[in-house]
């Protein structure tokens, strides 16, 4: 970078060149949902059996592609607006020292040197000399030229070589931006197939962890959420960021802008699904390239074998394999209620993915919205209980489906929204002897009184998105271990909801329902016949005094249920929703009256 | 309308979901009101507890709403008198069992295989929301036809 070339530089054609990426990307994005919320449940609704098929294949990846393309044009966009914030910063330095420089009548080279004239006093009747002065960024150089400057009888030498080193300095730093972000903006080049690989996707990642380690100084002038903020505070953050600037937070931190309470469901949702093609990715090439297994055990020699420990200590072993096969079971699924978009009677609406992460608390974390929560009349979080885990969302989020389904058709011309919230470490199970716990997890409450503060940071953040705790109506919904979830984040105070429902509830760490944060008369309870965990949880306690929600000294409304054991809470049968599933339905529309009460 | 026991009738998917479309569409005409109906489209479902790629039962819950209650009440008089008109047999018309008692009619259309329940939600004074008139039309299990050729 000489002299000349930064002089002309115009750091605003960079972000100009910027915003074409940022409405590229933008385009892409669109089409992608436009694929996924128009096109492909209009096809499974008008084409049938192999052609409909071969064409949601085609939709699929032509999705990916858009999904890629709106991922890798939003990192140039960003690295094309740090490169210009990191120039300007440069030529900000050089044009002020030129400024400086011209303003004693100092001419600037075209080298960035400075030539002084004669000045000081006469000696023999001669002005000492004028000269040049070359820059250095060298300290120990520029150090010599201060102390030499003393000895000068110019006084302009002094302040020359000044500006002469400023006018350096600012060429070095805008060299330094051309050498740090010139290889990066080459790596965004995309290969030349039509497919989005696994390998395309890893790369984004390694692509965002070299645009991030570039942007540094960029990421500053944005600042962060607030540390340990409310999400109210996380909120006023983001909505005090530019489009711009928020579009580049997200290319640059997609998991922490997923995780973020507060902030718009839309936007969570963008960031996450870029989490979840690129763990997708990442996951399956490490376990295509996973070396295989040594021999674990060579009797007569005792225990495993040295090979065997060295590939687990390399590798992370069986567990290691474990969790990559789960993990991509669960994003799969997750794939699959995508791909669900559109079908069903009413409709399934859009879904948004509010938090997705493969480890999460330890049994990975899932919050699913069908619909847009912040705009929704009646939201609806469900917070599944024992034995649920990534790999296993599938029957949880089938739940949700129904619930929206069934509320929906309580309330038409009302929009509904039903959230799936996992994101705490859950218990193996609430019988004993399952899973191989004698005394089972469930029956220690210290899973909840962990869950409990995120839970309720969570409900919070809705409730912010939403515009406050009038805009919608809320309740939450807990199945099994989840109602003692509910009851310690609903315990202190602390709980964004309106209604609370729960089904087979083991216990709610309190034993009247007055002592739950929402209004009195709006805790609804079930259990169904068949189903012995509130009983067990009565047992170990999980309710205050042993006392569980669908005992009447607990105060609860007690629903009547037509469904069978501890899970069937939200069976149809040929499609018709249970009495069960219909109260649960009742209460999330808020009609409070058709409720049907044992 | 018991089919415990009985093998489920075969019948193409296409020609049961558009059998319930017509019920629903007599249903809908029978109540003579002007307001909006919800798009849901009929839908075929497993069947209880049958192996569902061989037998399926169909599903089309639909509403009427924007529409004043005093029509509603007399829409869900005209369907007492003429479903049975139609071949329907009316087989309730009272209150619910929920607290705000909705008045609920259900038919059995038999030769067609269909029941329907309708209930009216007169949610005026309660709720912000409109009322409604909830229609649930199921059939029997059927079976999808052998797969000749």
């Amino acid at each position: 970078m000489d002299y000349k070339t930064l002089k002309s530089l115009k750091p605003s054609e960079f972000e100009d060149a910027a915003d074409g990426y940022r409405a590229t990307s933008d385009m892409a994005s669109a089409a992608k949902d436009r694929i996924e919320n128009l096109v492909a449940p209009g096809m499974r609704t008008s084409l049938e059996g192999k052609t409909q098929e071969a064409a949601l294949q085609q939709l699929k990846a032509l999705s990916q592609n858009f999904h890629y393309t709106q991922t890798e044009c939003g990192l140039i966009a960003t690295s094309l607006n740090a490169l210009a914030h990191d120039l300007a910063s440069a030529k900000r330095k050089l044009d002020s020292a030129v400024a400086d420089a011209q303003a004693e009548k100092f001419t600037v080279n075209p080298d960035g040197s400075v030539t002084y004239p004669a000045a000081g006093e006469k000696t023999d009747g001669k002005l000492p000399e004028g000269g040049t002065a070359k820059g250095t960024t060298d300290d120990a150089a520029a150090d010599v030229y201060r102390q030499s400057a003393n000895f000068n009888p110019n006084p302009n030498f002094g302040r020359a070589q000044e500006y002469a080193n400023r006018i350096a300095a600012a060429l070095q730093e805008a060299t330094e931006a051309d050498g740090e972000w010139a290889p990066k903006l080459r790596a965004l080049k995309a290969d030349d197939d039509l497919t989005v690989s696994h390998r395309d996707w890893a790369d984004v990642q390694s692509d965002t962890r070299g645009v991030n380690k570039g942007a540094k100084e960029y990421l500053e002038t944005l600042g962060g959420p607030p540390k340990d903020g409310t999400p109210q505070d996380n909120a006023k953050w983001w909505k005090s960021l530019t489009e711009e600037e928020r579009a580049d937070y997200v290319a640059l931190r997609p998991a922490s802008v997923g995780v973020l309470d507060g902030l718009p469901a839309d936007v969570r949702d963008e960031a996450n699904r870029t989490v979840l093609a690129e763990k997708r990715a990442q996951f399956h090439l490490e376990l295509n390239s996973f070396p295989p297994m040594p021999m674990k055990y060579q009797p007569p020699t005792s225990g495993t074998t040295r090979e065997y420990r060295e590939w687990v200590e390399r590798t992370g072993g069986e567990d290691r394999l474990e969790f990559l096969r789960n993990s991509i079971k669960g994003m799969d699924t997750i794939q699959d209620r995508f791909d669900r978009t559109g079908q069903g009677p009413d409709g399934l609406p859009r879904a948004y993915l509010l938090g997705f992460d493969p480890k999460g608390a330890g049994d990975g974390r899932v919050i699913i919205a069908n619909g847009n929560p912040d705009t929704a009349d009646h939201t609806a979080v469900y917070v599944p209980g024992t034995g649920t885990d990534l790999a296993e969302i599938g029957g949880d989020l089938k739940r949700s489906d129904d619930l929206w389904a069934t509320t929906s058709s309580k309330v038409p011309g009302r929009e509904v929204s039903t959230i799936t919230w996992l994101d705490y470490d859950v218990p193996r199970s609430a019988k004993p002897v399952v899973e191989g716990d004698l005394i089972p997890e469930a029956s220690n409450p210290k899973w909840a009184i962990r869950a409990a503060s995120p839970f309720s940071e969570f409900m919070s953040g809705v409730q912010e998105a939403q515009g406050g705790p009038q805009a919608s109506h809320t309740t939450v919904v807990g199945h099994s271990y989840g109602s003692t979830v509910i009851g310690e984040a609903s315990k202190h105070g602390d709980l964004a909801s309106d209604d609370i429902v729960v089904a087979g509830s083991p216990g709610m760490q309190t034993k009247h329902a007055d002592n739950l944060d929402v209004e009195n008369g709006h805790v609804w309870a079930m259990k169904a016949e068949g189903d012995a965990v509130p009983t067990l949880g009565s047992l170990v306690g999980l309710g205050e005094d042993s006392t569980v929600p669908t005992d009447p000294e607990f105060g609860a409304n007690v629903m009547k249920t037509d469904t069978d054991g501890h899970s069937g809470y939200w069976d149809s049968d040929s499609g018709r929703p249970s009495l069960s599933l219909k109260n649960q339905a009742a209460v999330i529309a808020g009609k409070y009256d058709e409720v049907v009460l044992k | 309308m018991d089919d415990s026991g009985k093998e489920p009738q075969k019948r193409e998917e296409k020609d049961s979901t558009d059998d319930a479309a017509k019920l629903s569409s007599q249903i809908l005409d029978i109540m003579g009101l002007k307001g909006k109906v919800t798009k849901a489209a009929p839908g075929a479902y497993p069947c209880g507890d049958r192996d569902h790629e061989k037998y399926y039962a169909v599903h089309h819950p639909w509403s009427v709403y924007d529409v004043p209650v005093p029509d509603m009440e007399k829409a869900m008089k005209r369907l007492k008198e003429e479903l049975p008109q139609r071949g329907w047999k009316v087989t309730g018309y009272g209150p619910d069992s929920s607290r705000a008692k909705s008045l609920q009619l259900g038919a059995e259309f038999s030769e067609k295989k269909f029941k329907v329940v309708i209930t009216l939600q007169d949610r005026r004074g309660r709720s912000k929301d409109p009322s409604i008139l909830e229609v649930d039309l199921g059939s029997a299990c059927f079976q999808y036809p052998d797969k000749s050729s």
